[in-house]
């Protein structure tokens, strides 16, 4: 349970000790350097807030190149209240850790380090952090990534990244409004449509 | 509720207007009779740029020069110069579809739309895939994402298999032409926009009534940019039409009782709204 809060409640580390003089930035306290230094190196004219292109240059450094889908997913979902299309420094803080932990699943389930994983290994990584998934929701959602070859759907990071975001929200929400453990939800016409809205992203 | 085969001249998606530029592809910004000629008449002499296939209507049993039609197309309003519209048969009586055809088509469908549908399903095997829907539609100048296209064939079909056949292809395409239809109509100062009112109206004329909050997270995820301009364009509005009512459908099948709120298994909550996520 420990390592399950860990990796989800998405509370930046803090290994070093930079946090005071980077808080005037808008970081929390213990944000590492190389965030602090990869938001400013986007963020060129200093607003403080960074749009989804510049997200992408800056994760891009870091992990590898996401597609916008995936980063106007993020941006929807760590958004700032002020602002729906640009994130400021504690979401890019809470969003970087939040990779930072999925990166390390990713390669620990990526047994034979091909960069990518299947639906074999999207099961077991899911199993890992507490979400057992029956197979026919991730064969659905994996179809996405189906390029019409009919060849075996492997996920590369990206992917990965999209496909977990949108399994644990959605799951998380769905358990929200199950809190017997029933394994049933109840929800008005209301929350079940702003549940589902958030996920989606409309471009291609 | 305007004739739709007049609003071709003057109107965004039919010519060439400035507005009608942010569409980027060619069919908004074709000749006029692009969006007119199936309703309108006399079509160009090859009115999908594919002769073979003008004399697919041949099934129907019009005999040529007579009307084609005594049926209705299902809109009204689509259908008032049909039967002008109908180009006599051609000499290629011998239709390969002649057989398969029309005992999937509705009976009445508008010939323009078998033939439409035709073109599209290049082998005859009366199926079409997404990348052949698309293809389709943009023959009727109607220019969507391979995401809306999905979103379409899912919602038609019921089913995550990505094909349709001739019965859901006639759905699929007077479906968007009430739809276009309503867009129309709340695109009051033909912007080829509609804000977030509009949209709230367009939806409650379909029959969904959506919260504040839902139709703000509708416009943000709608909106092609993002949220700064809250206005939706044509092809994000029928993209969003879609999401609205597929789900408002899933919902409504699991609140038999309409008491408005419906109880889902974590399963069956997860396989109904993943279609929407993944298409």
């Amino acid at each position: 349970m420990a390592y399950f809060n860990r990796i989800f409640k998405t509370q930046p580390s803090a290994p070093h000790g930079y946090g005071e003089s980077y808080e005037q930035w808008g970081f929390p306290p213990g944000t590492h350097v190389d965030v602090i230094r990869s938001f400013q190196m986007v963020d060129r004219d200093r607003s403080g807030f960074i749009d989804d292109a510049e997200l992408q240059q800056a994760l891009s450094s870091a992990y590898q190149r996401f597609s916008l889908r995936t980063i106007r997913l993020l941006i929807f979902l760590f958004k700032n209240p002020n602002d729906p299309l640009r994130i400021g420094p504690k979401e890019f803080a809470a969003l970087w850790s939040c990779l930072g932990q999925w990166r390390g699943i990713f390669d620990r389930y990526d047994k034979d380090r091909s960069g990518k994983i299947d639906l074999f290994e999207l099961r077991d990584a899911l199993y890992g952090i507490g979400y057992a998934i029956p197979a026919s929701i991730l064969q659905l959602l994996i179809s996405k990534y189906e390029n019409g070859g009919g060849g075996r759907v492997e996920l590369n990071f990206d992917s990965f990244v999209e496909c977990g975001m949108i399994l644990k929200g959605l799951t998380d929400k769905f358990k929200e409004k199950d809190p017997k453990h029933s394994g049933l939800a109840t929800f008005s016409y209301d929350a079940f449509m702003s549940m589902v809205i958030p996920f989606l992203v409309s471009y291609d | 509720m305007s004739g739709y085969p007049h609003n071709t001249s003057g109107y965004g998606y039919g010519a060439p207007t400035p507005g009608s530029q942010s569409y980027g592809s060619s069919p908004y910004g074709a000749p006029p009779q692009g969006y007119g000629t199936p309703y309108g008449a006399p079509p160009p002499p090859q009115p999908q740029g594919q002769s073979p296939y003008a004399p697919v209507a041949q099934p129907y049993g019009a005999p040529p020069s007579a009307p084609p039609y005594d049926h209705k197309p299902p809109k009204e309003q689509y259908s008032s110069s049909a039967g002008a519209a109908y180009p006599p048969s051609g000499p290629n009586y011998s239709s390969p579809f002649g057989s398969l055809v029309p005992s999937a088509f509705p009976p009445g469908t508008d010939p323009n739309v078998v033939a439409c549908f035709q073109i599209a399903d290049q082998d005859g095997s009366g199926l079409i895939d997404d990348k052949e829907l698309q293809k389709a539609l943009s023959s009727y100048n109607q220019s969507f994402s391979l995401r809306t296209v999905h979103l379409l064939m899912h919602l038609f079909t019921n089913s995550n298999t990505r094909r349709i056949g001739p019965k859901e292809f006639t759905a699929v395409f007077y479906s968007l032409q009430s739809w276009r239809d309503i867009f129309e109509r709340f695109d009051r100062d033909r912007s080829g926009k509609i804000d977030s009112s509009e949209l709230r109206e367009a939806l409650l004329s379909l029959g969904f009534a959506v919260s504040p909050v839902v139709l703000d997270l509708l416009v943000s995820k709608f909106d092609k940019t993002g949220g700064t301009n809250k206005a939706i364009e044509y092809d994000n509005f029928i993209e969003c039409c879609l999401t609205v009512k597929g789900l408002t459908e899933k919902f409504k099948e699991k609140d038999k009782a309409y008491s408005g709120s419906a109880t889902f298994t974590y399963e069956t909550f997860m396989m109904t709204v993943l279609p929407f996520l993944i298409a």
